[in-house]
């Protein structure tokens, strides 16, 4: 009973909402497109200090490899890239991103209902429901990359996402 | 006044008039100088306004234009192109490029304004997008009819209404100043108008307020004033010379020429009116003697004597004159018959009776000759009845020297 409540708050507050953006046909174009649609989503996110350098630290298997994400990320970046070993059982305090790729959903609820002592941007590459915790979920399809908007995990992160996402999101709901 | 052919503005006019093209002259040059500068201030304005819009169209789209999303691109900007003081927001970011213009075009007025907005502001402002510090794109954003539409109206109205208000405030203050201004000298040009058609020169301009047209006024009462003094000085000058002609100098009687005037006009209403008139001649008897042996100013003493005394005789209406030396003529106003005639005469006898006191104090005694003519039974013109009582007279004469010749008493001095 109480899980159900729980679920059904859960979706409630999940603006489970696709953005998209069009992709040409081929495994390296949609990798570019996922590095874009990152650096997109980590451009209008806030963390309350900076972080410099950024660390990104990938989980599991991903479509977007560390060199293609770092090609992605503005000059003034100073961005690292780093793997998470498969076996993991929380995220470390020195990442300011998760990036989870094919990760099954349960153990990424695991790993984000752990809570972590630094503001932290998540974003999943294979959760087609957005159950998992995470913040951003992205839908890769053939012929774009959208993503949608967990608002409950956005207001549990301790980064803050720019409003004008949160509206373009809900801008776009169709 | 009597002016050329055609007529002459009045100063009611000539005023109104300098007053209306002032009035134009001074809202002609603020209307313009508002307008000028209310223009630019309002096309600063717009294009202020421009780049604030441009730089929330920019704002808006940033994250649409990082995800690509055209849609949501689109869907940014459409609130902001439905203000009225925009045409249309361009977005180009990269190779996308997104139009939304403003508003229905189906109406002609919309499409007049959006006629009028393109020729006042062609261009856009561009305002350039960025997203962590680096250009993603721009939006360009055109100027539609709101802005000067709105103040075309409102300013219109404004001034109309100014100029209504102007224009009525002028009036009355017009009409103040012609009341001010034009009356007083209207009074003055009354008051020489009526001096020239009835020569009344004692009428005088009022008094007035303001400086210039009270000293016209003071300037023209004192040439009136002096006009007056000389018309009098003229009409008692007139008055002595008409006596003068009229009488004779020594005795103030009429003289011969007033005599025979008179004596013309007063038979012809005698015999209009069909009534008797009588004529008196008279003759100083012995006059040469009373010159010759007493000398000219004695004789003149004793005319002037003789003359008072037969004027005591007459009536007020009775005419005495002096016809020439010692020859005198009373013309007895109508009706008169021989009986007045007769009793007069008598009177004037009586009146020599008295010596007559000559200026070195000694007496004489003198007698007249008096003949008489009654008009129309002695002669029924002037001159005939003049002649008629000169022979009656003549015929006096001699009686009375043939009756006194060598009685005359040798006591007596002269005669």
């Amino acid at each position: 009973m109480f899980q159900v409540l729980t679920l059904a708050l859960f979706i409630a507050h999940a603006a489970l909402v696709p953005v998209s953006t069009p992709l040409p046909a081929g495994p390296a174009a949609t990798a570019r497109a996922i590095a874009t649609m990152v650096n997109g989503i980590i451009s209008f996110t806030r963390w309350p200090v900076h972080p410099d350098p950024m660390q990104i630290c990938l989980l599991g298997q991903t479509r977007v490899s560390e060199p293609q994400l770092e090609a992605a990320s503005p000059p003034a970046r100073n961005m690292r890239v780093t793997r998470l070993p498969d076996t993991a059982i929380t995220i470390p305090a020195s990442c300011d991103v998760l990036y989870a790729g094919a990760v099954p959903p349960q153990r990424l609820s695991m790993l984000t209902s752990r809570g972590h002592e630094r503001p932290l941007l998540t974003v999943a590459e294979e959760d087609a429901l957005c159950r998992s915790g995470v913040m951003f979920c992205l839908h890769v399809r053939r012929s774009d990359v959208a993503f949608e908007l967990n608002l409950d995990a956005v207001s549990r992160s301790g980064v803050s996402v720019d409003p004008r996402v949160l509206r373009l999101s809900s801008g776009t709901a169709r | 006044m009597s002016g050329g052919g055609e007529k002459l503005p009045t100063l009611r006019n000539a005023l109104a008039r300098v007053q209306f093209k002032m009035m134009l002259l001074t809202i002609g040059i603020a209307a313009l100088g508002g307008l000028f500068s209310s223009i630019l201030v309002v096309d600063n304005y717009v294009r202020e306004g421009l780049r604030l819009v441009g730089g929330l169209a920019g704002y808006s789209a940033e994250p649409a234009i990082i995800f690509k999303d055209r849609t949501a691109m689109q869907e940014a900007i459409r609130p902001l192109a439905q203000s009225d003081g925009i045409r249309a927001i361009v977005l180009i970011a990269g190779d996308q490029r997104i139009e939304v213009r403003h508003g229905s075009k189906d109406r002609f007025i919309s499409r007049a304004e959006l006629g009028i907005a393109e020729f006042l502001w062609p261009r856009p402002a561009i305002v350039p997008i960025r997203h962590a510090d680096r250009l993603i794109g721009e939006a360009r954003v055109y100027a539609g009819f709101g802005g000067l539409g709105g103040y075309l109206i409102v300013g219109l109205g404004c001034g109309l209404a100014c100029l209504v208000l102007a224009m009525s405030l002028t009036y009355f203050l017009s009409l103040r100043m012609q009341t001010r201004v034009a009356a007083p000298l209207q009074a003055i040009a009354a008051v020489a108008h009526q001096v020239r058609i009835e020569r009344a020169l004692h009428l005088r301009a009022p008094a007035d307020p303001i400086a210039e047209i009270h000293t016209l006024g003071e300037d023209f009462n004192t040439l009136l004033g002096e006009l007056e003094g000389w018309q009098s000085h003229l009409q008692s000058e007139n008055a002595a010379l008409a006596h003068r002609a009229a009488h004779d100098p020594l005795t103030g009687l009429a003289n011969r020429a007033q005599f025979e005037d008179r004596m013309v006009t007063t038979i012809a209403s005698a015999r209009n009116a069909g009534i008797p008139l009588g004529l008196l001649y008279l003759d100083v008897n012995r006059f040469k003697g009373v010159n010759d042996k007493f000398g000219h100013l004695a004789g003149d003493a004793l005319l002037i004597e003789i003359a008072t005394r037969i004027r005591r005789q007459l009536r007020r209406i009775d005419l005495a004159a002096r016809l020439g030396g010692d020859e005198f003529a009373i013309l007895l106003s109508p009706p008169s018959e021989s009986g007045d005639m007769a009793a007069i005469t008598e009177r004037i006898h009586m009146a020599m009776r008295e010596p007559v006191i000559m200026p070195d104090g000694s007496e004489i005694l003198s007698s007249l000759s008096i003949g008489s003519a009654l008009f129309p039974r002695d002669g029924d013109d002037a001159a005939r009845l003049l002649r008629a009582a000169d022979e009656a007279m003549y015929a006096s004469k001699r009686r009375i020297v043939q009756s006194l010749s060598g009685i005359l008493p040798s006591r007596w001095r002269g005669i």
